[in-house]
């Protein structure tokens, strides 16, 4: 029997790391809402490696706070090891990453939610969307036949739907980390003519702490003091734990091509090719044959947990094959394996049936995010989640929506990028993908998203005070750089100390500071009277000032940029009747209907000259009227 | 040289309803057909050249259009090729459906202006032609981004793809440094990556140097046949282009002035010069025809010298035979009339009696396999193109910075080689970003 159980303004279905971040949000902003799950003991689940962070996607955790976001909180009051990457690269890509307490993450995250005002939290699963005849969604269904009526759906289904696990030739119905897969919501979706994509990813397995010898690896401290995530966060003070380095050899490789027919990827069983960054150990043995070693990397799940996780081992071969495996490589000649790893195939759906702001183009307040979107990792979901949740709560008061320019935000480019080019492989956040990666560092995140999350009501106005002082400090601090003149004789003791060539007349701080071999910490050696800020602060004076040059470099790239994505393109053309345009280009606008003519660039399938096309149609459209 | 890849692509501007035209061009053309054509007459019975009427049916048996199709028996064709052409009833649904049916029994989809790419690789029609028919394919778009795209065909866009290909691979190379710092047996360093951007920048350098000399050579493999007078110069380039191309006679110093005459060897365009012979003279003309001689040595990237295997080699000739790649000893059907041996070390040499057509064949198996291996090489390539020379200097420019940075942070680097790679990419058109991941993962051995 049917019966209607509730009625919300949004519904979120999923508590991944998408599904959490929209619910609060939505919450936040004081819309009445749902938040489903399949399993109220597993919220924010962390089913591959326990960390959080690392490159690019360290950056999307401090975008995500820095829009008043959830995750970066959390992560701080749940790590056991922090690192800050790539600090010898480069400051746009030094990137924090952070080893995660498992279970305290989990706990902590629905402690959260259960708190939240407006928001309600309820194991269930659900199995229909209703529409109405316009296809706009009028509520949800679950397995007990409850209906909870809403305007907006956010579907957060990571990869449950249609879940298959696979070890070896074994495979069956299933979630991550033994958890049930969602088998309804994607048939119901289908018959409403959403286009579904199977994709797979994998996890390496698990082993126990105690049967690790680790005299025989390397060990990799975490590093102190320990940066937080989150602009709130004030100090962290914790012991850290360590991770450990090991390698395989000649042995790991000489079992895995004895075995190598056993693979279902070799014998072809395995349809979906899984992700290119996420290669099986059997895939790196195979065809980097060149190399004697890779990498494994064995991390803590948490504080309360023997359980280590095995980065880099990957596989898809079966169980007692990847124990002999396992049982090659120095420190684990005697490892005892907790959970076996495999892959998991599951449904999602074709991200370029979306608009930017992740609602469904055909479908009215239908929203997905997250894993579902055919990315993967924790962070990207987190921060889809966050945009869908955001933009649910716009569209609901019929507000202007909220997108983010490739130019603002990591989150804009990975959003763009699944929209606009869809994707073949679960989608990876990478700094490579970026054009502007100067512009987008994790230092500055809050100067460009803290007024906005301000605007939209995630941020406090205490917090928005805090920022506009950093703001101002840092500007007045630049400004002075530039003014205060060093004399010659001052300047140039401390530029032989540092091994440099002396000058002749007087310098300023500011191009002192520009020299690579100079620090903002030794410019103090000569301008000891300035004041002293806290090391976000400071950190962007330094690198404001330092590569002043290539920042400006780059904003002179994104007016480029602006200039196409301001050339917006109408929703309802059809560009079937522009004859100079080729017919791939024809039929992938039709199908993309890209909001800017920047967007439409970016369309593989669209060549410059489309573009040119495009250019000289619209003008001619133009003058015709006039 | 006949192309592996069978390609097919709808050839009528869609959208305008009534028929639409699909060509399918290449080795398995008509066993493609075969597969999906079903007419009254079985299809190896069928003429070239004839119309027949039949149905399209896919893998199902399914009727998918009623058609005709033309049956073109290579080499009568416009690519040399077998070739077939399917008209269909228009319709965008129709004719995609015929299109990817044929896909799935092998076929590849045509890039724009490849059938005419391979026309003229086939040398069934030279440069000027094919830039007429590719008006015709993309009528709408400007008239210089055309011709540029002609140009990419050719070796100019090879050798470009080339420099562009090594631009990625360092800035791939940066990328995985950076997005997986944990590999730090993937690390590049910065001074590797400076080495390697000097001799990308020399490179490049070349390519626009001849912009700048204004010197417009044909695209192709040039070659100067150059030697002593009477040697047999004139014969050599008459016998490859199976042509009285130029004037052959007993008489030493035949020929002044150069002759150039465009082979088609194993597809590939090959320029040949005939020259001068090379003496000392006092006549005029002859002076003055030397010395363009010595200017197409100069500007050959294979020079080949003949030699009388009846006379005595010349002081002139010894001079230049450093300037040889390879030497042929014609009228080896007479006596010999010096030892030369010693002076070729390090020579290919090649004995030939062209009178008597003997050597010929090994004489275009040579050039064809220089080809092959060192590709159409730099020095033949210019950029005419306004807008190319453009987009060169802005890469140089910035991988000149690079070579002068002083920074000591990899990502500061980056920024510069994406400058010249979406430069060159401008010019190939390619997609600079996703190249780049692509070519992470297809090179490095990164991820869990
Ligand atoms: C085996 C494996 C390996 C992975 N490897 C990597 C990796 O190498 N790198 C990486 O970055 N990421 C990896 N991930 C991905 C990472 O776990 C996800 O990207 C991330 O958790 C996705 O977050 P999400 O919020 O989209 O979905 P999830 O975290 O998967 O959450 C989905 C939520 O939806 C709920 N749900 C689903 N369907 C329904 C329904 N019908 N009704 C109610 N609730 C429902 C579930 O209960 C769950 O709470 C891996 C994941 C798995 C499973
Ligand atoms: N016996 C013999 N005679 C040859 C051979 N090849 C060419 N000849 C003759 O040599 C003479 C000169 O040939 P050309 O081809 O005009 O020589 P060339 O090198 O072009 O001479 P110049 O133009 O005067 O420099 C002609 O009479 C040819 O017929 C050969 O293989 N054997
Ligand atoms: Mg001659």
């Amino acid at each position: 029997m049917k019966y209607i159980a509730g009625e919300y303004e949004a519904i979120v279905i999923g508590a991944g790391h998408a599904g959490c971040e929209a619910a609060l949000a939505l919450a936040r902003l004081g819309k009445k809402t749902m938040l489903f799950t399949l399993n109220n003991d597993s919220i924010a689940n962390m089913p591959c490696n326990p960390s959080i962070g690392g490159t690019a996607k360290g950056h999307l955790v401090r975008e995500i706070d820095a829009l008043g976001g959830q995750m970066g909180k959390i992560a701080d009051a749940t790590l056991i090891q922090s690192r800050m990457l790539n600090k010898a690269k480069g400051p746009a890509v030094h990137s924090l990453r952070a080893q995660i307490d498992r279970r305290m993450y989990q706990e902590k995250m629905k402690h959260v939610l259960e708190t939240q005002e407006n928001l309600d939290l309820r194991q269930a699963e659900v199995t229909d969307i209703l529409f109405n005849e316009q296809n706009e969604v009028i509520g949800v269904k679950t397995n007990t036949n409850a209906i909870y009526n809403c305007k907006a759906a956010i579907i957060c289904s990571g990869t449950y739907l249609k879940g298959k696990i696979i070890i070896g030739e074994i495979s069956y119905e299933g979630g991550p980390d033994g958890l049930f897969p969602a088998n309804k919501l994607s048939d119901c979706l289908k018959s409403n003519g959403i286009e579904i994509m199977r994709f797979k990813t994998g996890t390496p397995s698990r082993v126990n702490r105690k049967s690790i010898d680790f005299n025989k690896m390397q060990e990799q401290l975490g590093d102190e003091p320990i940066v937080p995530f989150s602009f709130e966060t004030e100090k962290l003070n914790i012991k850290q734990h360590s991770c450990y380095l090991t390698y395989t050899n000649a042995k790991t490789h000489e079992v895995i091509n004895n075995n190598l027919h056993l693979s279902p990827l070799f014998s072809g069983d395995i349809e979906g090719t899984g992700p290119r960054y996420c290669p099986s150990i059997e895939d790196k043995v195979v065809r980097f044959s060149d190399k004697d070693r890779h990498q494994i990397f064995i991390e803590p799940m948490g504080l309360d947990t023997e359980e280590m996780y095995v980065q880099g081992m990957s596989s898809s071969l079966p169980e007692q094959v990847q124990d002999e495996m396992l049982h090659t490589i120095k420190g684990l000649e005697y490892v005892k394996v907790m959970r076996t790893a495999y892959a998991i195939e599951y449904d999602c759906f074709n991200p370029i049936q979306l608009r930017k702001t992740l609602e469904f183009k055909d479908y009215k307040g239908l929203y997905s995010a997250g894993q579902s979107n055919g990315s993967s990792g924790y962070e990207e979901a987190a921060a889809q989640g966050l945009i869908a949740g955001i933009n649910a709560h716009l569209k609901l008061d019929q507000k202007e929506s909220f997108v983010l320019g490739r130019d603002e935000a990591y989150i804009g480019v990975l959003i763009d990028d699944l929209v606009t080019k869809g994707t073949n492989e679960p989608y990876r956040m990478m700094t490579s993908r970026s054009e502007y990666r100067l512009l987008l560092r994790q230092d500055n995140a809050d100067k460009r998203l803290t007024p906005k999350g301000y605007h939209l009501g995630l941020i406090s106005k205490q917090r928005y005070e805090k920022y506009k002082e950093k703001e101002h400090n840092i500007n007045m601090q630049l400004k002075r750089l530039k003014k205060v003149v060093i004399s010659p004789k001052i300047a140039n003791d401390f530029l032989i100390k540092y091994g440099l060539n002396p000058v002749k007349s007087g310098v300023t701080l500011d191009a002192l500071l520009k020299r690579p071999e100079i620090t903002y910490d030794t410019l103090y050696e000569i301008d000891s009277d300035r004041e002293k800020y806290d090391i976000y602060t400071e950190e962007e004076i330094e690198i404001s000032c330092k590569y002043e040059g290539y920042i400006k470099r780059q904003r002179k790239q994104v007016k480029q940029y602006k200039k196409m994505e301001n050339f917006q393109l109408p929703r309802d053309l059809d560009y079937q009747i522009i004859s100079g345009l080729r017919i791939e280009a024809r039929q992938k606008l039709n199908q993309i209907k890209p909001v800017s003519l920047g967007q439409a660039s970016r369309i593989s399938g669209v060549s410059p000259a489309d573009i040119n096309v495009l250019i000289i149609y619209f003008d001619q459209v133009k003058r015709k009227k006039t | 040289m006949i192309t592996e890849t069978t390609i097919a692509a709808i050839s009528t501007p869609p959208g305008r309803g009534g028929i639409a035209i699909i060509r399918m061009s290449g080795k398995n053309a008509f066993s493609i057909a075969k597969k999906v054509f079903k007419s009254k007459n079985s299809f190896d019975s069928l003429l070239s050249h004839s119309i027949t009427y039949g149905k399209i049916i896919d893998k199902k048996k399914n009727i998918i259009d009623q058609v005709m199709l033309v049956k073109f028996v290579a080499p009568k064709t416009y690519t040399k090729e077998d070739m077939i052409e399917i008209q269909c009833h228009g319709g965008n649904e129709v004719t995609k459906k015929i299109l990817s049916l044929l896909f799935s029994h092998g076929a590849t989809p045509a890039q724009p202006g490849q059938f005419t790419k391979r026309a003229f690789l086939q040398g069934r029609i030279d440069l000027s032609q094919a830039e007429a028919v590719m008006d015709l394919i993309n009528a709408e778009t400007s008239k210089s981004e055309k011709a540029a795209i002609l140009q990419l065909e050719g070796s100019t866009g090879k050798k470009i793809k080339e420099i562009r290909q090594e631009i990625l691979d360092i800035l791939s190379h940066i990328s995985v440094s950076i997005d997986y710092p944990e590999y730090e047996d993937d690390a590049i360093s910065i001074e590797k990556t400076k080495k390697t951007t000097e001799q990308i920048i020399i490179k490049l350098k070349k390519l626009v140097e001849n912009y700048e000399t204004g010197i417009i050579i044909r695209e192709g493999l040039n070659v100067a046949i150059y030697g002593p007078p009477n040697a047999g110069k004139s014969t050599f380039v008459n016998k490859l282009a199976g042509q009285e191309k130029a004037i052959v006679t007993h008489i030493p110093g035949t020929t002044r002035d150069i002759i150039e005459v465009h082979l088609n060897i194993g597809g590939y365009p090959v320029n040949l010069y005939d020259t001068a012979g090379i003496r000392k003279t006092d006549d005029l003309i002859e002076k003055i025809g030397i010395k363009k001689t010595i200017n197409a040595i100069k500007n050959a990237s294979l020079s080949i010298l003949v030699i009388d295997n009846s006379e005595k080699i010349t002081s002139e000739i010894i001079e230049l035979l450093d300037k040889a790649t390879v030497v042929v000893i014609n009228k080896i059907d007479l006596d010999k009339g010096d030892n030369y041996i010693k002076y070729l070390k390090g020579k290919k040499v090649i004995k030939t009696s062209l009178l008597n057509n003997q050597g010929i064949e090994e004489i275009e198996q040579y050039l064809l396999s220089y080809i092959e291996t060192t590709g159409i090489d730099i020095e033949d390539i210019v950029i005419t193109n306004q807008r190319h020379k453009q987009l060169i200097d802005q890469a140089l420019s910035a991988l000149l910075k690079i070579t002068k940075n002083s920074e000591q942070f990899l990502d500061l680097y980056a920024i510069d080689f994406h400058e010249a790679l979406e430069a060159l990419s401008q010019i190939t058109g390619e997609s600079a970003s996703e190249d780049v991941i692509a070519n992470i993962f297809r090179n490095f051995c990164v991820g869990k």
